[in-house]
């Protein structure tokens, strides 16, 4: 791959587009009179709307990781990990329907969820092979 | 024997109200329409089935519906069987179907395997038109703090994202358009709003049997706003591409209204 195909985002790019933002914000507002965007939508701030969002998108990539390892066969068998299956990787859909608080309120299940999982996987004869893995250790210091 | 009519553009092109139009002059597209929103406040005419199919594809191949990038899907056996499905309940049950969805683009190839017989109509709008829209869209989205908060930070945060997903829906579309040349017309949301009798047009080319409406009792002037305004860009090897398949639907679209005037005089 040529170096061509790389691109550093400089100052002025960043700059360019906060203040693209900053527009569609003052116009945003502006068609809004009387009405905060935190009452039309979730009450969670847009950080940590952000923040359940890695969680949850980390968890996802958790659970496939255990699906297609050798650990597979042996974690489908706990009730545990089929429902936290069911709830994460089967229903893409439902999550897109949600409105803002719903999906605000599935979110920090997730991130909950999220904290267990890795809490559990971290214990035991097991955690010790966990723990050796980076990305393992990256979760835990994220997230514990 | 049914025909099958695929609208095809890229997100905020005017697909919508292009497909609402075609819906109301007897196009079946779908069983169960996604609904209305303050985006698209006459609704998507999207059929949940096949967003939600377009949607499983993406997600195989580790992607959103925000594609910047050539996309070559991976598609596994289960989705080729529920395509398969998609197609012969409709094919049994409907002379003339058709389904839109902004995630075509990127898999025409793969119907087009499944439908031989399938037409295209190809949509496109200026790419400062469509990349302004999708800006305002998720800004509102954001703020009001509606979907995901990541995906609408990216138009932000990744300059250029929009219109490189401009890029990579409409190259994919003329890719198609140069396969298969006699099963695709494009018309731009310009001739449509216009007065473009687009359904008139695809009973010319294809023999469809959808009634030609009047443009004006289907598409809202005021929601589509024309719009080519200079495009703020941060990565200058782009304006090359982006003009140059701009040049190219614009040259699509001139044989569309040259090849359907030509027919015109004939008759």
């Amino acid at each position: 791959m040529s170096e061509d195909e790389f691109y550093t985002p400089t100052d002025m790019d960043l700059l360019r587009m906060e203040n693209e933002l900053l527009a569609f914000e003052v116009r945003f507002l502006k068609a809004r009179p009387g009405g905060s965007a935190e009452a039309a939508g979730s009450p969670v701030s847009l950080g940590r709307l952000t923040h359940l969002e890695e969680a949850e998108t980390d968890l996802k990539l958790l659970l496939r990781r255990i699906r297609n390892s050798p650990l597979g066969p042996l974690a489908k068998t706990n009730r545990n990990f089929r429902t936290l299956e069911d709830r994460y990787l089967n229903r893409s859909d439902d999550v897109m329907a949600m409105s803002p608080p719903q999906r605000a309120a599935y979110l920090e299940g997730a991130e909950k969820d999220l904290v267990l999982l890795l809490g559990r996987l971290g214990r035991g004869l097991l955690g010790v092979l966990f723990r050796r893995r980076k990305s393992f250790r990256t979760l835990r210091e994220r997230y514990l | 024997m049914s025909d099958q009519l695929i609208i095809a553009g890229f997100h905020r092109s005017g697909t919508s109200a292009t497909a609402r139009l075609l819906h109301r002059a007897g196009l079946f597209l779908g069983y169960e329409l996604l609904e209305a929103l303050p985006s698209n406040p006459y609704g998507h005419f999207e059929d949940r089935e096949i967003v939600n199919l377009h949607t499983r594809i993406l997600s195989d191949n580790e992607k959103t519906w925000a594609v910047a990038e050539p996309l070559l899907p991976i598609v596994g056996q289960q989705r080729w069987q529920l395509m398969q499905r998609i197609i012969e309940r409709r094919n049994s049950e409907h002379s003339l179907w058709g389904f839109k969805d902004p995630r075509t683009c990127l898999f025409l190839m793969l119907w087009k395997h499944l439908l031989p017989n399938a037409k295209v109509l190809i949509v496109y709008r200026h790419f400062s038109g469509s990349a302004h829209s999708l800006a305002q869209r998720h800004s509102s989205d954001m703020f009001l703090r509606r979907g995901s908060a990541h995906v609408h930070r990216r138009f932000w945060e990744d300059p250029d994202f929009a219109l490189r997903m401009w890029l990579v829906h409409n190259n994919a579309l003329l890719a198609f358009a140069r396969t298969f040349p006699e099963d695709t017309m494009t018309v731009s949301l310009n001739m449509i709003r216009d007065g473009f009798p687009v359904a008139w047009a695809l009973n010319r080319r294809w023999g469809l049997d959808l009634e030609d409406l009047p443009v004006a009792e289907a598409f809202d002037q005021n929601i589509s706003v024309r719009r080519t305004r200079q495009q703020p860009v941060s990565d200058r090897a782009l304006i090359e591409k982006v003009t140059g398949t701009w040049h190219r639907l614009e040259e699509l679209a001139a044989d569309t209204e040259m090849m359907l005037g030509k027919e015109n005089t004939v008759v």
